[in-house]
């Protein structure tokens, strides 16, 4: 069984490393080009580089995690093999934890090493790195959670382009019946960037996000357990 | 039935979820955020033009994308599948089959995209009509065609490629290329359509002029596509490409592009120092510093202008001075010198501060009161404010000047200081102040031009480019007609007639006079021109072109001038122009060639006010204070 779980972790890993690579070299190359020619101040080329890596990082890393599999055919090949589908699920959702990290530590590191404390103070930096590497977690949730049975990565992909514009909305809506209200910031992941702004409901809004991203990733789960069954 | 009905019938049963998604998105959104907007009590004017504003970005945001997943997405589905087996087994030609194919999509993305604005522009028209312009229709007439090469390049890819991400992450390609290409590489940027929709041509647009060769070049690209599409099938040309090799190409694409743009633009001037605002006296406040008056070598006094939100709304509207020192730590040492405050739910207050070094105790305050209601001009007064510390009683007398400038409520208003008098400037009528008495500033002088305008020529600009006869800046000389002041000399009417010209918002243009040189940024082209003083008598001053700096379009793009704030120092040969949101620096060393040495930006703040410092650094002020050293030539 150990071998059977070594193997999924090598075939995931396999599989999605060019993604690792890709990821990093764009946001990598976003953040240096930025901060090397000044061409705008500090704040704004953090700014964009951590947000473009906060939203197109999840859906290229959910695209390529289930539905490549159904795509390829590759699908019931894996779930019969003599390992929980849960199982298999969990190494997925983790190699993609793992993939959405490592471009942002490594562009983290490099940000520090050419503009450390220049114009923004190496807090502020990490702080920002570091939430909007939340963001594409649970961004991912959401991608995973109602993209799951999708046939396709084209499909996969506009269901998170429709996840967003629901955000979208929500947040206009909102604004227009309830402006002083919070229930954007607690229902969407933008709720980790609005908590700058307001740190007294940062509590709230970190356990109300993992709390949505754990429900969403458990429906998935058993639905991709069942998947298993409507195959067998 | 006939052949064309039933391919029309297959595309209809195709696309019809494209249609739907899209009427959705384009349509059906704005729609519920337009009731929503009357639902909340918005009126119906106010809630058109922000639903017009919301389908503005979006389809400047979506439309493209939309436009690549349609075209990839019709001919992926078809190629990639049995159907096209089918389908070439009947009776029916290439050309039949590709032609409604094409423009059935192409119906999608117009009645989507184009016709939902064409729409809400008209509803707009008739419920605000005199808020409605013709440059307010640029989105629809430009992007439109800008959207056609999109979705015709992206149906191209799509006959190529036939696999429906590897099709789309090639179209994204092609899209960046499109849209951004012709930013970064200035060769290319006639066919630029964010400059295009960002400034000058909507001068033009109202002017009833559109830019054709845009138009040409875009309907060109499609039918080159279509004729390549065309090209494609019959010979069944095909790019088998992986995945990764796909992904690849667009993060090349992205990074090239990018790097373009960092080494185009050049290196952001480095804030020497920022200095946060005061103390706010109550919470909920916000404030920008409006003016910034200097009254010895780092002292100086700041206006500052605020207020106070309540559900959104600005309920109070506070206007206060304080008195600052750069040399000391504590840059704002007291409680303000002056503080004012008002209701601002039926009326806003314009305060220009004046100063002269010669009278270094108090700073003058030409305040003007608008209604909030009619947007007009209810009442101009002067005043001033003592700076000494001693004073019990800083706010003194006030001068009422509305009487002088009835009839001219809409029209800008301008003052400055120039030698012990001020001299105010609304519509055609100039109001001179003498201080010879400081106490008690009294009018000695009225001037009435025929006509508010008219002023400068090269405002008449475009009145020239659009006669039969081209404009020659070469020859053509450049001609200020003075305001006939009495008691100045020719040379003193004209420092006066710049120092109260260059205050008022020409479009987004600007110019200053240094000795004989004047600089002139003209708005509509983001061009930087210097002109010489040829001739000068009383009634007016001659210029004769030296030389101009074109912005290319990626410098047009990103240092987009937004007047008000604008303003212009020439200070050793550097022209330091304020956009309101950034700062630009020129080297004028030579006239005949200026140049673009540095700029300054910051993360979305904006720059109100701009004066030299004595060392060469400029202070800048807006939702902060900057100071920035000069770059190096």
């Amino acid at each position: 069984m150990t071998g059977i779980f070594q193997k999924l972790i090598w075939k995931e890993w396999r599989e999605q490393r060019w993604k690792i690579a890709y990821m990093s070299f764009l946001m990598l190359s976003l953040a240096v080009i930025g901060l090397r020619t000044r061409m705008l101040p500090d704040i704004a080329v953090l700014a964009f580089d951590a947000f473009f890596g906060a939203f197109l990082l999840p859906i290229f890393v959910g695209m390529g995690l289930f539905a490549s599999e159904k795509s390829e055919g590759t699908l019931s090949m894996l779930t019969s093999l003599p390992i929980k589908p849960w199982k298999i699920f969990t190494v997925k959702m983790i190699h993609a934890v793992v993939i959405c990290a490592i471009p942002f530590a490594v562009t983290l590191a490099a940000v520090l090493f050419l503009a450390g404390d220049r114009e923004v103070d190496t807090a502020t930096i990490v702080r920002a790195y570091l939430i909007c590497y939340l963001f594409s977690i649970v961004f991912l949730s959401w991608i995973v959670g109602f993209g799951i049975g999708q046939p396709t990565e084209a499909r996969t992909a506009l269901v998170a382009l429709a996840v967003v514009l629901a955000w979208s909305f929500f947040a206009a809506a909102e604004d227009s019946f309830n402006p002083s209200g919070y229930l954007f910031a607690i229902v969407t992941p933008f709720g980790f960037i609005e908590n700058i702004d307001h740190p007294s409901h940062r509590l709230e809004v970190f356990s109300s996000q993992m709390g949505i991203a754990i429900v969403l990733l458990i429906q998935a789960s058993i639905r991709f357990t069942y998947m298993r069954k409507e195959k067998a | 039935m006939n052949t064309l009905k039933v391919l029309l019938w297959k595309e209809w049963r195709q696309q019809r979820w494209f249609l739907l998604a899209g009427v959705i998105l384009f349509w059906l959104v704005p729609f519920i955020g337009m009731i929503v907007g009357l639902y909340t009590g918005e009126p119906i004017d106010r809630s058109l033009y922000h639903m017009r504003e919301f389908v503005c970005g979006l389809t400047l945001s979506m439309g493209g994308f939309f436009a690549i997943i349609l075209a990839v997405g019709i001919v992926c589905n078809e190629l990639n599948s049995d159907l096209s087996n089918f389908w070439q087994s009947r009776p029916i030609g290439l050309a039949q089959w590709l032609l409604v194919k094409y423009f059935f999509g192409l119906a999608v993305v117009i009645i989507s995209c184009v016709l939902c604005f064409f729409v809400l522009q008209k509803m707009f028209a008739i419920a605000a009509p005199s808020e409605f312009y013709n440059s307010d229709l640029l989105v629809p007439i430009y992007h439109s065609f800008t959207l056609l090469l999109v979705y015709s390049t992206a149906f191209f890819i799509g006959v190529l490629v036939r696999q429906t991400v590897n099709a789309a992450v090639l179209s994204v390609c092609a899209g960046l290329v499109i849209y951004f290409l012709p930013l970064v590489f200035p060769p290319l940027g006639f066919l630029n359509v964010f400059t295009i929709l960002l400034e000058g041509d909507a001068y033009k647009v109202k002017a009833g002029i559109v830019n054709l060769t845009f138009i040409y070049s875009m309907l060109v690209g499609c039918a080159g596509m279509l004729f390549l599409t065309f090209a494609g099938m019959k010979l069944n040309w095909r790019i088998r490409m992986e995945k990764q090799l796909m992904f690849w190409s667009l993060g090349g694409v992205v990074v090239i592009l990018l790097a373009s743009a960092g080494f185009q633009l050049n290196a952001n001037l480095t804030c020497e120092r920022e200095i946060p605002r005061p103390q706010k006296q109550q919470p909920g406040e916000y404030y920008v510093y409006y003016n910034v008056v200097m009254t010895g070598k780092t002292q100086g006094v700041l206006a500052f202008q605020g207020g106070k939100e309540t559900n959104n709304k600005v309920d109070e509207r506070n206007v206060r001075l304080y008195r600052f020192d750069l040399s000391s730590q504590n840059v704002f040492a007291g409680p303000p010198i002056c503080t004012d405050s008002y209701d601002a739910r039926e009326q806003y207050i314009h305060i220009n501060a004046l100063n002269s070094p010669k009278i270094s105790d108090r700073l003058y305050l030409v305040d003007e009161v608008y209604s909030k209601i009619t947007r007009k001009r209810k009442e101009v007064s002067l005043s001033y404010v003592l700076l000494n510390p001693q004073d019990k009683k800083p706010m003194g007398f006030k001068l009422d000047l509305t009487s002088k400038f009835a009839n001219v409520e809409r029209s800008s208003l301008t003052a400055c200081f120039y030698k012990d008098s001020i001299y105010v400037l609304c519509g055609p009528t100039l109001v001179r102040i003498s201080l010879a008495n400081r106490d008690k500033p009294e009018i000695t002088d009225i001037v009435r031009s025929k006509s508010e305008f008219g002023q400068w020529m090269f405002l008449e600009r475009y009145t020239i480019a659009k006669s039969t006869k081209p404009l020659d800046e070469n020859n053509d000389p450049l001609t200020l007609r003075l305001h006939q002041i009495p008691g100045l000399n020719d040379r003193e009417r004209l420092e006066v007639t710049l120092l109260l010209e260059e205050q008022r918002s020409w479009g987004r243009s600007m110019f200053t006079l240094k000795d004989d040189l004047l600089v002139y940024f003209e708005g509509e082209t983001s061009s930087l021109g210097t002109w010489r003083l040829s001739s000068l008598n009383s009634d007016q001053a001659v210029f004769l072109f030296i030389g101009r700096l074109r912005a290319t379009p990626l410098e047009r793009f990103m240092f987009l001038i937004s007047r008000p704030e604008g303003q212009m120092i020439i200070d050793h040969d550097r022209v330091w122009l304020n956009g309101g949101t950034n700062l630009m620096v020129y080297d004028i060393h030579d006239p005949a060639t200026p140049r673009r040495i540095g700029h300054f930006a910051t993360h979305g703040q904006r720059f109100f006010t701009m004066v030299s410092l004595p060392d060469g650094k400029i202070l800048l002020g807006g939702d902060k204070l900057y100071i920035i050293s000069p770059p190096k030539r």
